[in-house]
């Protein structure tokens, strides 16, 4: 393996000679089948590290129910591949479930055959057998580096997105599938302990991120401490996304703008950016502002943050100047300045909310300041 | 893409996208919104439509026309297109 290989986000673990000694199949009748000791123990430390566990084994589909029968190894276990067919197809199989490239997954499995046929056929994937797994894994090697609360708890999100995926493949329209899914957004004031997650989120998503530029966590942490850093966080029936976007608001007499927009893309096409986005042109509605704009540093990756501002009735500032930022916006906005544009929406009759599907639950109170002024402009 | 002769090609992909017909999706008035109330793109399919346009026309839309007026409607998205290749 290359020692400088990006960091591991799934291990998929292979079952004969791997998870247990000898062949499932091949074993005799009365003979219980144990996983080994020291695999289910480094199963479960991946687990907390925010790693998922998965299986990828030639073997026939019935070992699924005697899989099911071993509690606590089924319970680490995400989206299991048990198959005759070749293994590369499985490993996919599992990325394009989990929505994660091939390149971040480790293959452990003592038969050289399917080590060399998935590192020929799936991209960038890394393979090795058990006895050099265990060895990285407890030298710390290749595990998440960036270990906010929110990263911890991502397998209990992929496992949530599987039930979500199983559910959706039952209704035809989207629409009506997403009103069944009892979405709740809530929009509050960041506090301390978001920051790391703050900055972690503006590094990691690049379709919705106003900025492109990386937010250090000591430049979180002072935006933490202004009244119009709001975060999102999302559930549904099927379990808690955690906190999933961010926006910083700030205001001038009339004009209210947002300096900094991310938004994670795991929670793509459920109508969620629309819903905070509009949320808050509302409020500066409400407080009685007429325009809010959204500065931007266009590139190829945020094209879909165009799109949906347009969507929501954005549109470029041409004529005059834009505005002149200030407080947090003129920090964020410091860094290459020649590259920003400015999108804004003129804040008359608004139309019905682009997401009537997501409930929305929204601590408003940073929007109530002195002479409409943010508190971030003191 | 394999053009038809006589089909412009914006309106192709467009049809392919919506899983219409080239007739009904050249029918569309050109001032038919893409986005929201009109064609109803979502903001995904809005961006599929763009790289689309971007590998199989060869006009990048979405860097050359920053705030995206081109996606105000139909007409305006072919008649973006288009301009750029006759350049």
């Amino acid at each position: 393996m290359q020692p400088d290989s990006a960091e591991i986000k799934c291990v998929v673990w292979d079952l004969d000679g791997t998870v247990w000694d000898g062949v499932f199949l091949e074993r005799d009748d009365r003979e219980e089948i144990t996983p080994r000791a020291d695999v289910l123990a480094m199963m479960e430390r991946l687990d907390a590290a925010g790693v998922v566990n998965s299986v990828a084994s030639r073997t026939a589909s019935v070992v699924e129910t005697e899989l099911r029968r071993l509690p606590r190894l089924w319970a680490l276990l995400v989206a299991p591949q048990l198959s005759w067919g070749p293994k590369s197809e499985s490993i996919r199989a599992i990325a394009e479930t989990l929505g994660i490239s091939t390149s971040s997954m480790l293959l452990v499995d003592d038969s050289p055959f399917e080590r060399a046929e998935v590192l020929a056929r799936c991209p960038g994937v890394q393979v090795t057998d058990r006895r050099e797994a265990l060895a990285m894994f407890e030298r710390g090697d290749r595990m998440p580096r960036d270990l906010s609360p929110d990263a911890r708890r991502r397998v209990d999100r992929y496992r949530a997105e599987l039930r979500r995926q199983e559910a959706g493949a039952q209704f035809s329209s989207l629409e009506d599938f997403l009103w069944t899914t009892l979405l709740k957004l809530t929009i509050r004031p960041a506090v301390a302990t978001d920051t790391v997650r703050i900055s972690e989120l503006v590094r990691r998503t690049r379709r919705l991120n106003s900025s492109g530029l990386p937010l250090p966590v000591d430049a979180a942490e002072k935006l933490v401490s202004q009244p119009g850093m709001l975060v999102a966080e999302l559930q549904d029936r099927f379990g808690d996304y955690g906190l999933i976007g961010l926006t910083v608001v700030e205001a001038n007499r009339d004009m209210w703008w947002a300096p900094l927009i991310a938004m994670s893309c795991r929670v793509q096409g459920r109508g969620v950016a629309p819903a905070l986005l509009d949320h808050v042109t509302r409020v500066a509605a409400e407080a009685g502002a007429t325009s809010f704009a959204v500065p931007l540093r266009p590139s190829d990756g945020n094209t879909e943050l165009r799109v949906l501002l347009r969507q929501l009735g954005f549109s470029g500032i041409r004529d005059g100047s834009p505005p002149a930022p200030s407080g947090a916006a003129r920090a964020l906005l410091a860094a290459e300045p020649g590259s920003v544009v400015w999108l804004v929406r003129q804040l008359g009759e608004l139309p019905a909310g682009p997401s009537p599907w997501v409930s929305l639950e929204a601590d408003d109170s940073w929007a109530t300041f002195d002479d409409r002024h943010v508190g971030c402009m003191r | 893409m394999t053009a038809t002769a006589g089909h412009d090609p914006v309106t192709q992909l467009l049809a392919q996208l919506l899983g219409a017909s080239y007739e009904a999706t050249a029918a569309l008035p050109d001032a038919t919104p893409l986005l929201g109330a009109g064609l109803g793109l979502d903001s995904r399919t809005a961006v599929t439509l763009l790289a689309r346009i971007k590998s199989e026309i060869g006009v990048d839309v979405a860097a050359e026309d920053l705030f995206l007026d081109a996606l105000e409607s139909v007409g305006a998205l072919r008649e973006f297109v288009l301009a750029r290749l006759a350049t």
